[in-house]
């Protein structure tokens, strides 16, 4: 029944009447969405979730406070972007605080094999393009996920992480830049690993 | 057009968000030039793919944010209805409380 109602309705039962119901239909509206933008952020999965989390209460404690200026979720999408990034910075300083060593770049933290991350990507038609924008800076990360994952207008995203429509097609071109590149890397590595491979195996033969 | 031009504005070519005047010029720029139609086919095979690339269902974290909400919601109070109206409340509660306490005396 409450599926009837636009976002800005609920929200605004909410803050008039502090009705709960209201205030779960937008939780499960957008969980997906918040969980998924945050997860392509940070890189990880249980950094996500703390996101999430972070995020909702937020938004329950913020509500009186909004002024309907935006759609709520741009207001949503923007608080999650700006938490996200906040949980990508503060892993990758603890990664560094932990094992400086083990740090290259802001590659998302390892995982083992049944994490929730590795049947996320194994799920994905192109684990190499997905590890590729894992790669990439936070962000990067946050204009490709608003565009390609979300499916936002570079208005939208503008909006979202407050600069202007330019910032947004200046990133989004630099991380195509930056995916062509890594994508390259890794076929012309694979490329002389098979050539190696096949001369190991006409050395052994001769 | 040259090739800067060209590849300069491919993304909103790719993504079909240039105006048609400046699209018909990137195009024909691209068909007689086989570096930028490399560029473009690279481009768009990425895009497609990017777009393609699959989503998770998010946990149902509701319980716990429910109880974080309970436990935070004064903080609700004080932005709903402003500092001073905070403080007057938890005055009155507190004159409450010690009228309370003296009358049971």
């Amino acid at each position: 029944m409450a599926g009837e109602f636009s976002d800005e309705h609920l929200l605004d039962e909410f803050v008039r009447t502090g009705s709960r119901g209201a205030f779960a239909e937008l939780y499960y509206r957008y969980k997906d969405k918040a969980f998924n933008t945050a997860y392509r952020i940070v890189g990880d999965y249980e950094g996500a979730l703390d996101v999430v989390h972070d995020v909702f209460l937020k938004v329950y404690v913020e509500a009186p406070g909004f002024l309907f200026k935006s759609s709520f979720s741009s207001w949503l999408y923007r608080i999650v972007v700006n938490r996200s990034l906040d949980e990508a910075r503060r892993q990758k300083r603890r990664r560094r605080h932990i094992s400086p060593d083990a740090v290259t770049d802001d590659v998302p933290s390892k995982r083992s094999d049944d994490s929730p991350d590795s049947a996320v990507l194994g799920r994905e038609a192109d684990g190499e393009l997905a590890k590729a924008v894992s790669a990439l800076s936070p962000k990067l990360k946050a204009v490709v996920t608003l565009r390609y994952f979300e499916g936002l207008s570079y208005e939208q995203i503008a909006e979202i992480i407050n600069r202007p429509v330019g910032t947004v097609k200046s990133r989004l071109r630099r991380a195509h830049r930056k995916l062509g590149e890594t994508l390259e890397a890794k076929g012309r590595k694979r490329g002389a690993e098979q050539k190696h491979g096949l001369l190991d195996v006409t050395g052994a033969d001769a | 057009m040259d090739c800067s031009t060209s590849q300069g504005l491919m993304l909103e070519f790719v993504e079909g968000t240039l105006p048609a005047n400046l699209a018909a010029a990137v195009k024909q720029h691209i068909d007689g030039c086989p570096r930028c139609m490399q560029e473009l086919e690279r481009q768009s095979s990425r895009t497609r793919a990017l777009q393609k690339l699959g989503r998770v269902a998010a946990p149902d974290q509701w319980d716990e944010i429910h109880r974080s909400i309970q436990r935070t919601g004064w903080m609700y109070f004080v932005k709903r209805y402003g500092i001073p109206a905070a403080i007057f409340g938890l005055t009155a509660a507190l004159i409450f409380l010690a009228v309370m306490f003296a009358l049971s005396l």
